[in-house]
């Protein structure tokens, strides 16, 4: 005899005399009706289909720790199909190099693209990237990217959306550029967030957006919320800025974090995830 | 390579047999991937918090079907590939389950993560905190629409093996569900 917990997990398969015995059960049960309330939320849930997205070329390798072993195999195959006449694997054999430069044509907008050049725009404030962002050769394709097209953001599509306050965003090593995240609004709700990297004379230029989903702001926490989280961990706070380095699967220029000060001289760190660590864990500085 | 003949194959461009006597297939990758690298791509989003994560593991997915010695006829391909997508997807959660208990490599986890409230990212948060085998079997069977008994074949379990995973997961997927929902870590 099975247990009511696993009878309910497994009901939809359930034959008499089993099924009936499960029904008179959850009458008398008010826990087994809560699971079965419970599992049907679930059973939902996991139904719900993931939206259309577009991959990305084979070849045009992530951006962080690249295997090798895929260029050469992509490289390899390019060759073989090149014969076949199938020539479209050829452009992607460049592996992540391949990534970085976006193909003619293309608006060049993507995690990882290449560090601007002389050709931006001035950035040195915040004020600078509100009255340059729209002028960005990239700016118009990137809004009609989210709001139509193959893979356009549903809660974007026939919308028009607005740009809200840049956030400054401090490299936390010393290769690590400062750059400026700039959200993307529908409804006041944060569905996008644009990367403007700045050079080294102070000109910026809009190479890369994200999707944003998990919060209706962006960042999820605001300053004082992770100045909040840090303190419980770590002790009282002095202050917190977003800064961002790349940590594989944690973090890179899209996904900043916060740097908490404490008042004992300790630095925290605490990331997209919500989870605190303290600045040993890293070691980034 | 001595060709033999028209392959009548969209995937498999020439065949043939080579110095050794051994047969040769060359496989139209490029085909395959924008017949199938889409449908890969939104499976594995489940089992992942970013889509930059999911697409580096669509590329773990091509990159093995790309090495393997021996690929499957045109009907039998998308399972294989679903197959080699699912091994994927539990190497990666748990090297993530992993993550979480490491302090260093990707840190020690001080207090309960954000909790995003975005539905799909709940639902995407609490198949990651269940067992990865769990997880695949319910994705497969309830989000990707497979009979539990493909599901079964193309994980190489026994159809109970999958119908007790398919129980338990429910079970442990409702639960943390129920938590993030209630703002509680999963």
């Amino acid at each position: 005899v099975r247990h009511p917990r696993e009878s309910l997990a497994l009901r939809a398969e359930l034959l008499e005399p089993e099924r009936a015995q499960l029904n008179a059960h959850l009458l008398a049960c008010d826990a087994c009706r809560a699971l079965a309330r419970q599992l049907d939320a679930a059973e939902h849930a996991l139904a719900m289909p993931e939206p259309l997205i577009e991959p990305p070329p084979l070849g045009a390798r992530r951006q962080r720790g690249a295997s090798s072993g895929l260029v050469a195999l992509t490289a390899t195959l390019a060759v073989l199909l090149t014969v076949a006449g199938a020539v479209t694997i050829l452009r992607n054999a460049q592996g992540d190099n391949a990534a970085a430069t976006p193909p003619p044509g293309s608006s060049g907008i993507g995690r990882g693209t290449p560090a601007p050049t002389q050709s931006g725009w001035p950035a040195r404030s915040i004020a600078d990237v509100e009255a340059n962002l729209a002028t960005d050769e990239n700016f118009a394709s990137t809004l009609r990217a989210l709001t139509s097209g193959a893979d356009a953001d549903p809660r974007a599509v026939g919308r028009t959306p607005t740009i809200g306050t840049p956030l400054l965003v401090r490299g936390l090593r010393p290769s690590d550029a400062r750059e400026y995240l700039v959200p993307v609004l529908v409804d006041d709700r944060v569905i996008a967030v644009l990367r403007v990297a700045v050079d080294a004379q102070d000109r910026g230029k809009l190479v890369g957006a994200r999707g944003w989903s998990s919060a209706s702001s962006f960042p999820a926490l605001s300053a004082e919320q992770a100045r909040a989280r840090a303190a419980s961990a770590f002790g009282a706070t002095t202050g917190a800025e977003l800064v961002w380095t790349l940590i594989r699967g944690t973090a890179d220029e899209l996904s900043p974090f916060w740097r908490v000060t404490h008042a004992s001289g300790r630095v925290s760190y605490l990331f997209e995830d919500g989870s605190v660590h303290d600045s040993s864990e890293i070691g980034a500085e | 390579m001595r060709q033999t003949g028209e392959t009548g194959s969209k995937v498999v461009l020439a065949q043939g047999v080579d110095d050794r006597g051994d047969d040769v297939r060359i496989i139209n990758w490029t085909y395959v991937y924008d017949t199938h690298g889409q449908t890969l791509l939104r499976y594995l989003r489940r089992f992942t918090a970013r889509r930059d994560e999911a697409e580096d593991l669509l590329h773990d997915v091509f990159e093995r079907a790309m090495s393997a010695t021996v690929v499957p006829d045109d009907a039998a391909l998308l399972p294989w590939l679903y197959r080699i997508a699912s091994n994927t997807a539990i190497s990666h959660l748990r090297r993530a389950a992993i993550r979480r208990l490491l302090p260093l490599s990707a840190l020690r986890e001080v207090v309960a993560p954000v909790v995003d409230r975005d539905e799909l990212a709940l639902v995407r948060q609490a198949l990651r905190s269940i067992p990865p085998a769990q997880a695949v079997a319910l994705v497969l069977v309830l989000h990707e629409g497979f009979a539990r008994r493909d599901a079964a074949r193309l994980l190489g379990v026994p159809e109970e093996t999958l119908k007790t995973r398919l129980a338990r997961g429910r079970l442990n997927f409702a639960g943390a569900y129920a938590r993030l929902q209630r703002g509680l870590r999963a």
